[in-house]
């Protein structure tokens, strides 16, 4: 028997107006479990889109979103229950900042999970220790940071237990002297507790260390999809090529 | 900076005073207490405004005691033994001055009264219109209605939503007497032991700040960050969840600064009510210059508004700095 999809997206296209940020035919794209898929692409070729599609944060125009196997992209299904499952991290961390730390995680696990109390503490307890900011727990995530917010937001998507976490370029809004620390928690998630992970990132080491298939898009479509080692080693594409110099410039 | 090591200095003084001689602890209670008493420019209209509530409330505790005293009654001695001093009294002064203070006061207890009770209920009502204006779709005709009661209510001048108001339900209570025999609204609230006026003008107050205060809230909804919005909802709130947990008890702190603003404009409008036959401070100030021909008790009138406005400002700054969270708008000094 093969192994289901955890994630599966048929022919997803997405038009804003006139203009398309994911183009006809439309992307697929299948993400199994224990799977670490890093989407790379230049400004502007929907990576943002296609992770807010897939969990229907923008609704997209046409195409199917499977979770589990099942269709997500109905409108009989409760999108809410879904997204208990799918996490997501956002570049701008969107901590709440008028709850501390604490409340921040403990949010969704009283208002959405609905998990009796001694277990959101043991839970929010666990998590920080996680991504080691245990004496943090009181702070408002305006007194952190960027790196310590980033931290957080993971801890508190971490703390839902989700089937897959998305991130939306984690790192980009950081000073360099603080991805690291961000990129070694997701690391964690994945050598330790083996979490399915969608990444957009322009980290390339983080994504040849970590990476099991690597996508590129540009134009709102996926224009190379292959392991590490052939995306980044010796790309056949033209354009995949010429964004990954534009990249290794930059860095 | 000077303050703190002085405080510091008194504290170790106090703990080297426990260590000393734990029984007094009463004398230590006393210096800890007299210590932190320290007048400075800065905490000076504090210090007013605590003195004045302080002898406000004696007075109102004076009044459940001595029949026919007014609230006021002790800060009028308290300017009587000043002006002894000089050998005056107010009395001696003027026999009306006392007169005026003591009426003028009651009235401005309504006015204080009146402004309170409508931002409080037009803020409620201002929070259910500003979550219809600010949500997407749906509740399409229900947005429309709202901004039409918005823009009605901004856009016209209050005392003809006033008068509107008293004239309006007091006619349509008359209709609707004569062809259904529904009891006359006017006839309903004296039985509720109100006054008529008093409630149809608190009534067209609310209906007016409602409308401020809905765009105020809805600004402040609006300028908190959409990516807020959508971690609550990536995380599995629901709309309703993600407006109560998360936008707005942002946004609340965020328009503390502009809704002390509309009590402040609600308290100095309360004077039109006025011309509904409402005694409040207004009104009453004419009664009064009407009786004893000064014009001074329109002055007097002003200080009782300025007082209440600016004790209002004063406690709202407070909370506004209470309230602050790191990192979250509202700035402060
Ligand atoms: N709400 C929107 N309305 C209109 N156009 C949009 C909207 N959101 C995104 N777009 C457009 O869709 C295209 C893809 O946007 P998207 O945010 O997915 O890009 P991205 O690959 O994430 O880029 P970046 O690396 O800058 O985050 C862009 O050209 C953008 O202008
Ligand atoms: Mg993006």
């Amino acid at each position: 028997m093969t192994e289901q999809p955890v994630i599966e997206v048929r022919n997803l296209t997405k038009k804003f107006k006139d203009f398309e940020a994911l183009k006809s035919p439309g992307v697929s794209l299948k993400v199994m479990p224990k799977e670490v898929v890093v989407i790379i692409g230049s400004s502007g070729s929907g990576k943002s889109t296609l992770l807010r599609c897939m969990n229907r944060l923008i609704e997209p125009t046409t195409g199917q979103v499977f979770f589990n196997g099942e269709e997500i992209t109905t409108k009989e299904i409760n999108i809410n229950e879904v997204r208990k499952s799918i996490g997501m991290v956002f570049q701008q961390f969107n901590l709440f900042m008028h709850l501390t730390v604490g409340a921040n995680i403990r949010l969704p696990l009283e208002k959405v999970l609905k998990l009796p109390e001694d277990e959101i503490k043991r839970r929010i307890a666990e998590v920080l220790v996680t991504v080691n900011l245990s004496e943090k727990i009181d702070a408002y995530p305006g007194e952190l940071s960027g790196g310590q917010q980033q931290r957080v937001a993971i801890a508190r998507v971490f703390a839902m237990r989700p089937k897959l976490i998305f991130f939306d370029e984690p790192t980009s809004a950081l000073d360099p002297e603080l991805t690291g620390e961000v990129l070694s928690v997701m690391k964690k998630l994945v050598t330790e507790f083996h979490y399915t992970l969608v990444v957009v990132t322009h980290e390339i080491p983080f994504a040849k260390e970590l990476a099991s298939r690597v996508i590129f898009m540009d134009e709102g479509e996926i224009i190379y999809r292959g392991p590490p080692g052939d995306v980044f080693e010796n790309p056949s594409n033209e354009r995949l090529k010429k964004f990954l110099s534009k990249i290794l410039e930059m860095h | 900076m000077a303050v703190n090591s002085k405080e510091t200095e008194i504290e170790t003084e106090i703990e080297a005073e426990i260590e000393k001689n734990d029984s007094s602890k009463l004398k230590i209670f006393i210096k800890r207490f007299f210590g932190n008493i320290r007048i400075t420019k800065k905490n000076l209209g504090w210090w007013c405004l605590g003195l004045l509530i302080l002898m406000l409330f004696i007075g109102f505790i004076r009044t459940l005691i001595v029949p026919n005293s007014n609230y006021i009654d002790p800060l009028i001695m308290i300017v009587d033994w000043f002006l002894l001093l000089f050998g005056y009294s107010l009395e001696y002064l003027d026999y009306r001055i006392p007169i005026i203070l003591r009426g003028l006061a009651n009235a401005a207890t309504l006015s204080f009264y009146i402004s309170l009770i409508s931002v409080a209920l037009g803020f409620i009502l201002a929070a259910i219109l500003a979550v219809i204006l600010v949500n997407k779709g749906k509740v399409y005709g229900f947005k429309y209605l709202a901004q039409a009661y918005v823009d009605f209510f901004r856009s016209t001048p209050l005392l003809v939503q006033i008068l509107m108001v008293y004239f309006g339900v007091s006619g349509m209570s008359l209709a609707l007497n004569e062809s259904y025999g529904i009891p006359i609204l006017s006839n309903v609230i004296s039985d509720m032991g109100l006054s008529y006026e008093i409630t149809l003008g608190t009534l067209a107050l609310v209906l007016n700040t409602a409308a401020y205060q809905a765009e105020i809230i809805r600004a402040g909804i609006l300028s908190i960050p959409t990516g807020q919005t959508e971690a609550a909802r990536a995380l599995g709130l629901t709309q309703g969840q993600t407006m109560s947990y998360v936008i707005l008890p942002q946004t609340f702190r965020m328009v503390v600064p502009p809704l002390t603003n509309e009590i402040i404009n609600v308290l100095l409008n309360s004077s039109l009510l006025s011309n509904i036959g409402v005694f409040e401070l207004t009104k009453r100030s004419r009664s009064l210059q009407s009786v004893y021909f000064l014009w001074e008790v329109f002055f007097v009138a002003a200080i009782y508004y300025f007082i209440i406005a600016f004790s209002l400002s004063k406690f709202t700054k407070r909370l506004e700095i209470k309230l602050r969270i790191p990192g979250l708008g509202v700035s402060y000094d």
